[in-house]
C-alpha cells in the first residue's frame, strides 16, 4: 500500500541554554522498519520525536527522508505525522471528521476521502464507528482512533509518542500485536518511543537505547537482550547480573577476566589491565556443574514460585547473584547449589567503571 | 439561637433584594399602568404605553441605535479579545504577564473618567461625536472583560490539538477556523453576549459621546427630564427586560460548558 522512507538522523543536538537533551545523535533507519526508541525519562527520547515532527528545531544536525532535508519543514509540510501520547482527538468532532480531518487539510474530499476514512478504520479495527463522538471511547478506541487519523494520509514516516502509556497492561499488550500487525501491513516505517523495555522488544526491529541524551546502544532486540553493548543496556533491558572484574591476557577471541569468583575465559576484547564487568541473565545461569564456567557453590537466599521458573537470590563468596532456575524441584532456603554458567552467555562490558547501578 | 441566625441571615438576604429589585419591579409594574401617571396607586393593565412608545419615532431610532453600537461593539470586543488572549497564551511574548494586566485594567477605572478621556481625545482630534464614537467607547468598558473570559477558556489541551491539527497539515488560518475558534465557541459566545448586554444598558459613556444619534438609555434621561412619564417605564422596562434575558442566555451557555468539562 505504502512504502515507507528511509529516516537518516546526523548529528543531532539539542541544547536548552546549558543543558543538552540530546548530544550529537546519529541514526539511519532503513525503509518500512519499525524503530522504537527506549529509554528512561529524561533521556531525551520525547524531545527526539518532537524534532522528527518538526516540532522542535534542534540545535544542531539535519534531518534525513529519503535523502531529502526536512530539517526547516514544519509539521504541516513534513511527511512525518505523529501519534501523540494524549491522542489529542478533536472533540468537537465525530470519528469520520477526526480521522478525515487530515485527508480534508491535502485537499481529498468526498467519495476518495469517505473511503479512504473507512478503511484506516477499518485497519485499526474499529468499522463503522465513523458517527460516534470522541466522548463516547474508550481509552483504548481512542488511541485506535489517533492511529487511523494519522496513517489515513500514508505518511512517509510515522512518529508515535509512548502511544500505548493510557492503556491498561492486557489492552497494552494486545495492542502491541496489533500495531506490530498493522505496520507490517503498511509498510511504513514506524519510530515508537517507549519506556517500556517489554513493549520495545516485542514491537521493535531495531531498538535504539538512548541515556542522557546519547544513544547508549542500538540493533535488534534479540542482539541488545543477549549481547548488549553497556552496562546501562544490559541492565535497562531485563534484569542482569553484573560482576566486576580486570581483564588479563587475550587468547584468540577471548579474553581471561579476573573476577572474586576466579578467573574465566570469555568472548570479547579489552585491553591487558582494564576494568571490566561481566553481564550475565538470570536464566542463563545453571544451579549445576554442567556449564562451561563453575562460579562456585553459593547459598538459597531467597526464592520466588513465577510458574515457568523459581526465580532465586543466591550468595556467593559476598556477592549475591539473581537466577532462574527450573520450576522443579524447589529449592529450599538456606540450600547450597553448585552455580555454573556457559562461556557463550556471559557478556563482556568494557565499561566496567565503579559507577553505581 | 440558631433560628435567631437564620431568621437574620434571611431578613438580610431579603433587604438586599428588595432595595435592588423593589425600584425595577415598581417600573415594570407601572409600565403597563392604565393612566396618564405614572404613580399609585395602579388602575388597572394596559399596553397603551407600550404602544405609545413604539409609535414614538425618537425612541424607536435610539432603540435600534442601541442595536447597532451593542453589536457591533461586542462584534469588535470578541475579536480584538480573542486575538489579544490567543497571542498571549499561544505565543508568550516577553512581559506577557504585564501585557495582561495592561489590557485588563480599564476594568478598574470608572467610565465618568473613561468617557471624559476619550470625549477630550476626540475633540483633540477633531473627531464629532456619534455612535462611531459611542462604540469606540463601549470597545474600550468591554473589552478588558472580553479578553478575561476568552483567556480563561484557553488552555494547554488545546494547544496540543492545534499541534495535531498542524501535524495533519492544516495551515494556521485552517487551525484557527477549524480547531481553535470552535472549541472556543461558548466562551467567544459569552464574551459577546456579555458585551452586548454592557453596551446595551450603559448610560455615562453614550451621554458623553453621542450627540444627534442617541442610545436608547440616553434618550430615557432626556425623555426623564420633562417629567415622568408611563412610556419612560415601558422604555426602561424593555432596556431590563433584554438585560436580563441575555444575562440568562450568557449563564446557561456557561453552565452547560461546564457541565460539559465534568
Amino acid at each position: 500500500m505504502i512504502r515507507g522512507a528511509k529516516l537518516t538522523i546526523e548529528g543531532i543536538t539539542k541544547r536548552y541554554g546549558e543543558t543538552a537533551a540530546l548530544n550529537d545523535v546519529h541514526l539511519e533507519v532503513t525503509p518500512g522498519s519499525y524503530v522504537v526508541v527506549l529509554g528512561p525519562s529524561g533521556s531525551g527520547k520525547t524531545t527526539l520525536l518532537s524534532i522528527l515532527g518538526g516540532f522542535t528545531p534542534p540545535t544542531e544536525g539535519r534531518i534525513l527522508v529519503d535523502e531529502i532535508d526536512v530539517t526547516h519543514l514544519s509539521p504541516v509540510k513534513r511527511p512525518t505525522t505523529t501519534v501523540f501520547q494524549d491522542y489529542a482527538l478533536f472533540p468537537h468532532m465525530t470519528v469520520a471528521k477526526n480521522v478525515g480531518f487530515g485527508l480534508s487539510m491535502h485537499g481529498i474530499k468526498g467519495e476518495e476521502s469517505s473511503a479512504r476514512v473507512a478503511r484506516a478504520l477499518e485497519l485499526v479495527g474499529l468499522p463503522g464507528t465513523g458517527d460516534r463522538h470522541i466522548a463516547s471511547l474508550s481509552g483504548g478506541q481512542r488511541q485506535r482512533v489517533a492511529l487511523a487519523r494519522a496513517v489515513v494520509i500514508e505518511p512517509r514516516v510515522l512518529l508515535l509518542d509512548e502511544p500505548l502509556g493510557a492503556l491498561d497492561l492486557k489492552l497494552r499488550r494486545q495492542m502491541q500485536d496489533e500495531l506490530s500487525e498493522i505496520q507490517r501491513s503498511l509498510g511504513t516505517t514506524f519510530v515508537h518511543v517507549t519506556h517500556d523495555q517489554e513493549e520495545a522488544m516485542s514491537l521493535a526491529d531495531i531498538i535504539v537505547v538512548l541515556r542522557d541524551g546519547r544513544i547508549e546502544d542500538q540493533g535488534p532486540p534479540d542482539r541488545l537482550y543477549l549481547r548488549p553493548a553497556t552496562r546501562f543496556s544490559a541492565t535497562f533491558m531485563g534484569d542482569s547480573n553484573l560482576v566486576q572484574g580486570v581483564a588479563g591476557q587475550s587468547i584468540g577471541e577471548r579474553v581471561s577476566v579476573e573476577t572474586s569468583f576466579g578467573t574465566f575465559l570469555v568472548g570479547g576484547e579489552a585491553p591487558v589491565g582494564a576494568r571490566v564487568a561481566l553481564a550475565v541473565r538470570p536464566e542463563h545461569l545453571r544451579i549445576d556443574d554442567v556449564g562451561d564456567l563453575l562460579i562456585g557453590e553459593g547459598r538459597v537466599l531467597g526464592r520466588h514460585f513465577i510458574g515457568a521458573h523459581q526465580r532465586c537470590r543466591v550468595e556467593i563468596g559476598d556477592q549475591e547473584l539473581v537466577l532462574n532456575a527450573p520450576a522443579k524441584p524447589p529449592l529450599g532456603e538456606g540450600q547450597i547449589v553448585r552455580v555454573s554458567v556457559d562461556a557463550d552467555d556471559v557478556v563482556l562490558l568494557q565499561d566496567g567503571s565503579s559507577e553505581a547501578l | 439561637m440558631k433560628q435567631l441566625g437564620s431568621i437574620l441571615r434571611f431578613s438580610y438576604v431579603a433587604a438586599i433584594f428588595g432595595f435592588i429589585l423593589l425600584p425595577v419591579l415598581s417600573l415594570v409594574l407601572f409600565s403597563f399602568q392604565d393612566g396618564a401617571v405614572a404613580l399609585p396607586p395602579l388602575r388597572g393593565l394596559s399596553f397603551r404605553w407600550y404602544e405609545a412608545l413604539f409609535a414614538d419615532g425618537r425612541m424607536m431610532a435610539a432603540l435600534r441605535n442601541s442595536v447597532v453600537v451593542g453589536l457591533v461593539s461586542a462584534a469588535l470586543c470578541t475579536v480584538l479579545g480573542f486575538f489579544a488572549a490567543y497571542g498571549l497564551a499561544r505565543y508568550r511574548p516577553k512581559g506577557a504577564q504585564l501585557l495582561r494586566g495592561y489590557l485588563i485594567a480599564p476594568l478598574g477605572v470608572s467610565y465618568l473618567v473613561i468617557g471624559l478621556g476619550l470625549s477630550l481625545t476626540f475633540s483633540e482630534l477633531s473627531i464629532g461625536r456619534s455612535l462611531v464614537t459611542v462604540t469606540i467607547g463601549h470597545v474600550v468598558i468591554n473589552l478588558p472583560l472580553a479578553f478575561a473570559i476568552i483567556l480563561s477558556q484557553m488552555s494547554e489541551q488545546q494547544e496540543s490539538y492545534e499541534r495535531a491539527a498542524r501535524d495533519l497539515g492544516a495551515r494556521e488560518s485552517r487551525v484557527l477556523s477549524l480547531i481553535t475558534v470552535p472549541m472556543l465557541a461558548p466562551g467567544l459566545l459569552a464574551a459577546f453576549l456579555l458585551s452586548f448586554t454592557l453596551s446595551w444598558d450603559e448610560f455615562v459613556i453614550a451621554l458623553l459621546l453621542t450627540r444627534f444619534d442617541v442610545t436608547l438609555p440616553v434618550e430615557i434621561w432626556s425623555a426623564l427630564r420633562t417629567g415622568l412619564n408611563p412610556k419612560t417605564n415601558a422604555a426602561g422596562t424593555i432596556v431590563f427586560g433584554l438585560s436580563i434575558g441575555m444575562l440568562i442566555v450568557t449563564y446557561a451557555f456557561i453552565r452547560r460548558r461546564l457541565e460539559r468539562r465534568r
